[in-house]
């Protein structure tokens, strides 16, 4: 009942456009007030700071800033000329160049809108001179640039680890099969789109192409080369691994390519200053939030609530994917996490959820969040670059929405898909 | 009438089982007149952020550990490497310095201690080699608490005490970040770290109490019929901690064992020898530190 | 005039804190590579994440960055909007003037404790950020005022028009890429 009100509550104000991040605060303030009273107002500035203080979150600027000066620095056009000397030749090849860039590209930066702007720029007008239909391909670039957040290094697995208390570097080992699997469907249902619509091949497969963007490129492959190195060789922690990020992508942006400059930097700096403090506000105003449902035991009630009603996993797992793809619908992709993850905890783990099992439904219901209106950032960003009406590129995306779907399913069904590798790489024993 | 008691630890650790054990007999002695609300896991906040809710009022009891020593500088006492022997040391200890001399130098900061319960005695674990010496620890990485005193202790017998999130620590071992840690044998088996690690050293180099703390402004404004309840029980509860706290450390031996790690002793006197400068650093830095130490260490031969 | 020079000192001051954040996080690594770990690290660095979450709001406040659904107000009728725009404004400048507020209050409490790896800083210091950014943030919400409600009149959609600028911003690199 509570958990009604305090929903209703949050959605009435950010209807009337109060920043979310401030809607939750209120809420939680107000929470606090009337549950406690004045005397405990005073635990809101603390739980703020302590909300934002949170060590693994460090990762959140460096990958952000990371993210911007590969945006910047011209590594995006030199793997898209790589992927489309591998696969151009294949029937449809541009659309399938689109997954492969976006999957290994997208989600770095913080801001899924800016990646999207980076690589659909080039790929979007490139797919409509060859005549693609626009719809198709803001479709497919919106697609396949969500997938990115179960594929490492992710934003979004980032924040679910800080507030889940898990390791950060297991689910980003988690991510890989499910990523490689959806990019798959994705490039499948590309070749059927590509017969039946009859579009064309690039130009032929030539091994000197290959070995002439692959040089230009190979710089830029580095990148996640030394990142995921770095962490999965026990180099370096995950939030460590994004400070390596930021200095290979200067490295290579500054020495080896010369295509950064001091404005360029400085830019860089600044998005990466402002789309951080977006996402920590967000992270700190909801520990707010999260002390009045606390204390109010909500969370623990609504496990209570559930497991009298079902214990079974298949079923609270069907349950927890349908609130989700509903809050997927309505909330960006980070305040979804914000906002979930304190709430639903406590039941994940009664009914034995592995917690990073869990992490990877969370991030790709969110995936398929960003494809339905009306809040659909990447999608939004997509249908512009194309000048397409939003409405009609969800009917030509909704095929490429059920390739997601059937992925949620079969993640959430087989945990041996996100979690086989996790098992061989960090033995879980028994 | 309520009373809001809160800890950082995980329901599973022995801090975590004590707290369970004094909110249950806390709860029968108050009868229905106080309700007793028991938070853990951090749900209130870590334990810096349960110290400043004790003195707010915000937080009625709260179970503070390492932190103590950055709010009175006297508690770094036990954070002094082998000072206390074993559990009866520490009984000793408890009654005639800690709720002596210490508790009024936590009042002077604002805090009342309650009563003094237990994380339990630290050991080493790591992936190279078993530390007998404190020169086996030569270079190795070992994940420590930010502690002060903790990082100079492992300083000074030549290892490289690391910093880490304890959320990363699992992996860390793992992937070879850092080599080794140190936690009680509750908190080493909570986070699995025996499926990642092949020595254990029992090195027993730190006790790690546990107090169980109260604001002093909202301390004084309760009932005298509450505060005996809550003395009362927290003692009992005491001797429950300790009997359990030993319990717990042969069955997970064994566990450890059973999950194949090589357990060895440590020359003690090694380690006693080459933390001479942490005795030496607390006898200067701390006012009164240096009878803190001789009266303690005297208390072990009773 | 005051709106940009508030504006070029919160990004001088917050880029000063991501560049600072970087290299401690960068130093970390090297000098645990060396054997001699700086102690102080993790601490530091979460303050210092904290100090940018807060005045890095308060630039994303000055430039209305912050995450809205601002669809619904934009296409409603003007006296639906005027209304719900200063009620919402009311909102925001309330919420941080409370923060202000009580993040002054327990500045008196904090007095008393300080970082545990650097015990000469004090936690007034680091805890300082929360009432002075909840400050900051309400005269950046004032200075960006003018600018929004022009905005709200016109009926613009201003999602919209970040996503507009960000694809201006790519293909403007991209052609600066190809030059
Ligand atoms: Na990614
Ligand atoms: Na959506």
């Amino acid at each position: 009942m509570i958990l009604l009100v305090v929903i209703a509550a949050l959605f009435a104000l950010v209807l009337i456009n109060v920043p979310i991040a401030v809607a939750i605060g209120v809420v939680g303030g107000v929470g606090v007030y009337l549950n406690m009273g004045e005397q405990h107002l005073m635990n809101i500035p603390l739980t703020l700071f302590n909300g934002a203080t949170n060590f693994p979150l460090i990762a959140i600027p460096l990958f952000i800033f990371a993210g911007a000066l590969m945006n910047t620095s011209g590594i995006s056009t030199r793997l898209i000329n790589l992927v489309s000397a591998l696969i151009g030749f294949v029937r449809g090849g541009l659309a399938m160049v689109n997954v492969g860039v976006s999957m290994f590209f997208a989600e770095i930066s913080g801001s899924a809108v800016a990646d999207v702007a980076a690589t659909g720029s080039v790929l979007i007008p490139e797919m409509k001179r060859k005549k693609y239909n626009p719809n198709f391909s803001a479709a497919i670039t919106s697609s396949s640039a969500s997938l990115a957040v179960i594929i490492p290094p992710s934003l979004s697995m980032i924040i679910y680890g800080a507030l889940a208390e898990v390791s950060v570097v297991q689910l980003f080992v988690a991510g890989i099969i499910p990523g490689i699997l959806g990019g798959f469907g994705l490039a499948c249902f590309c070749y059927y789109y590509a017969v039946k619509y009859d579009l064309p091949r690039e130009e032929a497969f030539s091994l000197g192409r290959v070995w002439t963007t692959f040089k230009e490129a190979a710089w830029a492959l580095l990148l996640p080369v030394i990142i995921l190195g770095g962490i999965f060789g026990g180099f370096v922690t995950a939030t460590e691994g994004a400070g390596i990020a930021v200095l290979a992508a200067l490295i290579i942006g500054g020495v080896v390519y010369r295509e950064l400059n001091l404005k360029l930097l400085y830019r860089a700096l600044t998005e990466g200053v402002v789309q951080t403090a977006v996402v920590m506000l967000l992270v700190a105003t909801s520990a707010v939030l999260g002390l009045f449902l606390t204390e109010m035991q909500l969370p623990q009630q609504l496990a209570r609530q559930i497991t009298t009603f079902t214990d079974d996993p298949i079923a609270v797992l069907a349950l927890l994917n349908i609130l989700l793809l509903l809050l997927g619908m309505f909330l960006h992709g980070a305040a979804a996490i914000i906002l979930v993850v304190p709430i639903v905890m406590p039941l994940v783990y009664q009914v034995g959820i592995d917690p990073i099992h869990f992490g990877i439904i969370l991030t790709l219901n969110l995936a398929i969040g960003q494809q339905t209106p009306p809040v659909a950032s990447v999608l939004a960003t997509a249908c512009s670059i194309a000048k397409t009406d939003m409405w009609q590129t969800t009917r030509v995306n909704l095929p490429m929405i059920g390739v997601l779907f059937i992925i949620l399913v079969l993640v959430t069904y087989i945990p041996a898909i996100p979690m086989s590798l996790v098992n061989i790489f960090y033995s879980t024993g028994g | 009438d309520k009373i809001v008691f809160a800890i950082g630890g995980s329901p599973q650790s022995l801090q975590g089982q004590t707290a369970q054990e004094f909110t249950r007999r806390l709860q029968e002695r108050l009868g229905d007149g106080v309700e007793v609300e028991y938070y853990d896991s951090g749900q209130l906040g870590d334990e810096r952020q349960l110290v400043q809710r004790l003195r707010m009022g915000t937080v009625d009891l709260a179970a503070i550990s390492s932190i103590m020593s950055s709010i009175a500088p006297e508690f770094a006492l036990f954070d002094l490497p082998f000072l206390v022997k074993n559990r009866d040391h520490l009984k000793r200890i408890d009654s005639e310095i800690v709720m002596t001399d210490l508790a009024a130098n936590a009042a002077e900061q604002g805090l009342k201690i309650v009563s003094t319960w237990e994380n339990g005695f630290r050991h080493i674990t790591n992936n190279n080699h078993p530390i007998v010496t404190p020169s086996d620890m030569e270079g190795m990485r070992i994940r420590t608490p930010q502690s002060e005193w903790r990082t100079s202790m492992f300083s000074a017998w030549g290892a490289n005490p690391t910093p880490m999130a304890f959320s990363e620590v699992f992996v860390g071992l793992q992937t070879g970040v850092i080599d080794g840690q140190e936690n009680p044998l509750t908190n080493i088996y909570g986070a699995r770290f025996q499926e990642v690690q092949n020595y254990l050293s029992l090195s027993s180099h730190v006790y790690s109490p546990i107090w169980l703390t109260a604001g002093t402004g909202r301390w004084d404004s309760l009932s005298d019929e509450v505060k005996q309840a809550i003395v009362d029980v927290a003692a009992e509860t005491q001797d429950w901690a300790l009997v359990r706290g030993a319990e717990l450390d042969e069955e997970l031996l064994v566990q450890m064992k059973n999950s194949g790690m090589e357990v060895n002793e440590v020359d003690r006197e090694a380690f006693v020898e080459a933390s001479k400068s942490i005795y030496q650093t607390f006898a200067s830095q701390v006012p009164g530190g240096e009878q803190l130490v001789e009266r303690s260490l005297t208390l072990a031969n009773d | 005039m005051t709106r940009f020079w508030v504006e070029k000192l919160l990004e001088i001051f917050t880029v000063c804190l991501l560049i600072g954040l970087t290299s401690i996080v960068l130093a970390a690594v090297l000098f645990r590579a060396f054997d001699s770990s700086l102690i102080w690290y993790d601490e530091v660095a979460s303050v210092g994440l904290a100090w940018l979450t807060f005045y890095g709001a308060n630039l994303a406040a000055l430039k209305r960055a912050h995450m809205g659904f601002p669809g619904i107000i934009s296409h409603s009728p003007l006296p639906i909007r005027i209304p719900l725009f200063i009620f919402s404004e009311l909102i925001v400048i309330s919420f941080f003037a409370l923060v202000a507020y009580y993040g002054y209050q327990v500045m008196e409490i904090l007095a008393w404790d300080a970082l545990v790896s650097l015990p000469s800083v004090s936690l007034t210091l680091t805890q300082s950020a929360v009432p002075i950014s909840a400050s900051l943030f309400i005269l950046c919400e004032l200075l960006s005022l003018p600018g929004a409600w022009k905005k709200m009149c016109a009926g613009v959609d201003t999602e919209h028009e970040a996503i507009e600028e960000a694809i201006r911003l790519a293909e403007e690199e991209l052609k600066e890429a190809k030059a």
